[in-house]
């Protein structure tokens, strides 16, 4: 699907750190190979960007904030999460963590 | 057929005290023993017995099965400190990698959930719901510090002056997981 990112699936079981020289399957990788482009392809056809988490062995919060403060910082917070969709009935508290990295992004930006 | 009896003086005892109870009783005015038992008198009896043998094993039931549910939940809060030692360890020993911290922290939040769902099905109580929502805030804290830390070669690069502050986390949340399980099996309201 077009507007549907599973990381497990379609990046890793094993998500990473940070940054690529922290090792394999990074939150830059995530968000330069497949995040990015998703959401802007999503944006064009006005399609929502749906994530799911589940599935992986657990997230770094490096990662985590790495992919999505950097997508805030390229798109808008306020648009980002008006057009994202994110499931984690595994860590449920991830939504709002991926939400705090999102908006500070336009605080610190 | 023989029967053969073994009288020991224990035996004896008894049975003296018995004789000399029922010598009292019988000639104690207070007592008057009728050989009539009226058709009341047995249906009362048996309507007694017949509720407190309900009353007893609905009792036992309910204390039997508290006991199982907090077993449970119990068994989960030690997982979560399971977790969290074999975290402490690994930064005790300074080698931490970043694969084992996310999967460690993830199974840790999920049994501390597990067992605030447990709760909550099994007696919603709102004080220790929130006592091991405090907690599993806390797994998250660390978590997020943990897990921050940029890795080399796979293994979290902590620094020497961080190790000791993290250890007194990971000490700190191990006394709040005990305190819970005390919480538990007290089952406060």
């Amino acid at each position: 699907m077009e507007n549907f990112i599973k990381i497990a699936k379609d990046f890793s079981a094993t998500p990473g750190a940070r940054y690529r020289n922290d090792g394999r399957f990074s939150g830059e990788e995530f968000y330069e190979t497949i995040l990015q482009k998703k959401f802007e392809s999503a944006l064009k056809n006005k399609l929502n960007l749906t994530i799911d988490l589940d599935g992986t062995y657990g997230f770094a919060t490096s990662f985590l904030n790495e992919a999505f403060n950097r997508l805030a910082i390229d798109f808008g917070a306020d648009t980002v999460w008006k057009n994202i969709t994110i499931i984690s009935s595994e860590e449920p508290y991830l939504i709002e963590e991926i939400k705090e990295y999102i908006y500070d992004a336009q605080a610190t930006h | 057929m023989m029967l053969k009896l073994h009288i020991k003086w224990r035996d004896g005892f008894f049975l003296s005290i018995g004789a000399i109870c029922a010598t009292v009783a019988n000639n104690w005015s207070f007592f008057t023993f009728d050989k009539n038992i009226s058709v009341t008198d047995l249906f009362t009896a048996a309507i007694g017995g017949y509720i407190g043998l309900y009353v007893g094993s609905k009792l036992t039931s309910k204390v039997s099965s508290d006991r199982v549910e907090k077993d449970i939940i119990i068994a989960e809060i030690n997982a979560t400190r399971g977790f969290i030692a074999r975290v402490h360890t690994f930064i005790d020993s300074n080698n931490l990698s970043l694969s084992d911290a996310v999967s460690l922290f993830k199974t840790a939040s999920q049994s501390l959930s597990l067992a605030k769902e447990m709760v909550q099905i099994c007696n919603n109580n709102k004080n220790l719901i929130s006592e091991i929502t405090t907690v599993l805030g806390k797994v998250r804290d660390l978590n997020r510090v943990v897990t921050r830390i940029s890795p080399i070669n796979g293994i979290l690069n902590i620094p020497e002056t961080n190790i000791i502050q993290l250890l007194t986390l990971t000490r700190s949340l191990n006394k709040s997981l005990f305190n819970l399980i005390i919480l538990v099996n007290r089952d406060i309201d």
